[in-house]
């Protein structure tokens, strides 16, 4: 009862918000409603979560686990990580050759180049994520196992964030380097912009990670089907990291994090939801 | 020729038959390649 | 005070106004005989044959007996194409997400068949429309393509579909291949609408839409005809695909050991056929 409660009130409250940003909607008490949205949905999660602590617990050890997993294996080997670092390096520089000397273009643009190199990197860590599953058919483990698959799909997510993440930021001063840039707005700032920027490419990451990789010409699908979904959260992500490297003087940061931040909402909820059904088999 | 400077649009036929031409021919073309896979799939 | 549809003659209303009643009619009698399929034969042909009948006589209308644009001269005319189409490739692709959400409630090959129907023909009338689109633009605003919120998010759209059925061609287990089909199809529904306003904050020329009161009635006439034609095609287009996507479902379903297991997964056990 309690689950669906605060399940409605959190789509409420971000429906609300994304209809006022796209200017839909517009009424002077809007901030009240949606602050007593969020405050029932806070009180009615609580609420969830007592009367079904043990469940919540399993539920939290199990994204635990996974998460351990993931990185056990990427900390025994740190092949995908080496591989990920010099691919997105050699990218860097790549987009340096071929986009000229000029290095006015370079720096106005480094934000861009930065995601791009993200990007691309990002296509063979979440296909290397769920190669190590189906190999050795992990996934039927996974999937016979009494956990639930959703746990599962938070577990493999934030894994696979945390690894672009640690990517995005040692990438970033070759970038500094490279494009000539200063971060005009705080080293903290921009890794948190990395950090939102990661969490966006990895919700739909996962999912469509999950099905590539059981489908034909896996490394071939995933880009196909990931970067257009990505189209919105790599404007925000990009245009975010610009205005921190290059200053923010009218303030514009914020509204890009809002983009990205109910994109990030929107595609965790769907992820959250469908996982279980792209990974089910029966 | 097409005078697009001064807010208003002179001749410019060829598009039109192009569009024209375009649409009537994809149409034919798609709608063929639905009745030659329908006829596969029933043989 | 006469209405404008009076000062033209008994033979011009008749025509005008004649197909849309045929087609009201033929509709409800297609979809009052889904279920039966001696019925369904004939329905659909009498659509096709309404559709085609427009088709023929609309470039009359289009390119004749409406009068040349203020601004736009002639090339407007493209319009009377390129709007029907995308607003159909619309519907289709609404439909699509339609079937894709149903599927994941209640699994049905039906839905599955629709959902790839739909998704095939609107991404057929989403690039061609484009092209018109991209043909009125060239004489219109003198370039061929341009970085305009609703141009960025129809292209967009088409990728994202031509991605559908891409993965719908690389997964050979029919069940699977309904589900990711379905998930993928709710991500990309979800998406167009997300993307449309990313954009149009990331910049701000699309033709502003024409309230058709501030045009000549003669050219409301011609795009509502144009609307019917179109609809009557794409309800044809979309059934006669359907109808090939059922086909190969019962073949495959029907032959289980022809197909090959999918990499990484061990075979589906005991496919059947689903109601």
């Amino acid at each position: 009862m309690a689950r669906i409660a605060w399940i409605v009130l959190v789509l409420l409250a971000a429906g609300t918000s994304l209809l006022e940003r796209a200017g839909i909607l517009a009424f002077s008490g809007l901030g009240t409603v949606q602050a007593v949205l969020v405050a029932l949905a806070v009180l009615a999660m609580l609420a969830d979560a007592a009367a079904n602590f043990s469940e919540v617990r399993r539920f939290g050890r199990t994204i635990r686990m996974v998460i351990q997993k993931d990185l056990q294996i990427e900390w025994r080997t740190r092949a995908r990580l080496n591989g990920l670092v010099f691919f997105a390096l050699a990218t860097l520089l790549m987009f340096s050759f071929a986009l000229g000397p000029d290095t006015a273009i370079l720096r106005r643009n480094a934000g861009g180049y930065l995601w791009l190199g993200i990007l691309f990197a990002s296509v063979l860590s979440l296909g290397e994520s769920f190669r190590i599953e189906t190999e050795n058919q992990c996934l039927d483990g996974l999937r016979l196992a009494p956990v639930d698959a959703r746990a599962i799909f938070l577990g493999k997510a934030l894994g696979n964030t945390f690894m672009l993440w640690i990517l995005a930021i040692v990438i970033t001063p070759v970038t500094i380097a490279l494009y000539d840039v200063s971060v005009k707005e705080g080293v903290l700032k921009l890794f948190g912009v990395l950090l939102l920027g990661c969490f966006g490419i990895s919700a739909p990451g996962t999912i469509y990670g999950a099905i590539a990789s059981n489908a034909r010409a896996r490394d071939v699908l995933l880009p196909l089907l990931l970067f257009p979904v990505l189209i919105p959260s790599l404007l925000a992500s990009v245009k975010a990291t610009g205005l921190i490297l290059e200053g923010d003087p009218m303030g514009q940061l914020g509204s890009w994090l809002g983009l990205l931040g109910a994109f990030n909402l929107l595609y965790w909820g769907l992820g959250f939801a469908l996982f279980p059904r792209v990974i089910e088999d029966d | 020729m097409i005078l697009a400077q001064m807010g208003h649009v002179v001749g410019g036929w060829e598009y039109v038959w192009a569009a024209y031409i375009l649409t009537w021919a994809g149409m034919g073309l798609y709608g063929l390649s639905l009745y030659v896979r329908r006829s596969k799939e029933k043989s | 005070m006469r209405h404008w549809l009076l000062t033209y003659d008994l033979g011009t209303r008749l025509a005008l106004y004649a197909p849309l009643v045929m087609l009201v009619f033929v509709l409800w009698l297609f979809l009052t005989h889904l279920t039966d399929p001696p019925s369904r034969k004939w329905t659909w042909k009498a659509l096709l044959g309404i559709a085609v009948g427009m088709f023929l006589v609309q470039p009359y209308f289009a390119l004749s007996w409406s009068p040349p644009e203020k601004y736009m001269g002639d090339v407007y005319r493209i319009l009377y194409m390129h709007v029907p189409q995308l607003i159909m490739a619309m519907l289709a692709l609404t439909i699509n997400f339609g079937c894709s959400v149903a599927y994941l409630f209640k699994k049905s090959w039906a839905t599955d068949s629709l959902a790839e129907a739909t998704a095939e023909v609107g991404l057929y009338l989403g690039a061609v429309g484009i092209t018109l689109g991209s043909l009125w633009a060239k004489p219109t605003w003198n370039t061929w393509w341009t970085w305009d919120p609703r141009l960025i998010s129809a292209a967009v759209m088409m990728v994202i579909y031509a991605g559908y059925l891409t993965l719908r061609r690389f997964v050979e287990d029919p069940e699977k291949r309904a589900t990711w089909s379905a998930v993928m199809g709710i991500i990309a529904g979800v998406d167009i609408p997300v993307l449309y306003f990313s954009v149009k904050w990331w910049r701000s020329i699309h033709q502003v839409q024409s309230n058709p009161s501030t045009v000549d009635d003669r050219m409301v006439v011609v795009l509502r005809w144009s609307y019917v034609a179109f609809a009557a095609l794409t309800i044809v287009l979309i059934y006669q695909r359907f109808l090939a996507a059922q086909a190969t479902r019962n073949r495959e379903v029907a032959l289980p050991e022809a197909l090959p297991p999918d990499e990484g997964l061990p075979k589906a056990a005991g496919q059947g056929a689903l109601p």
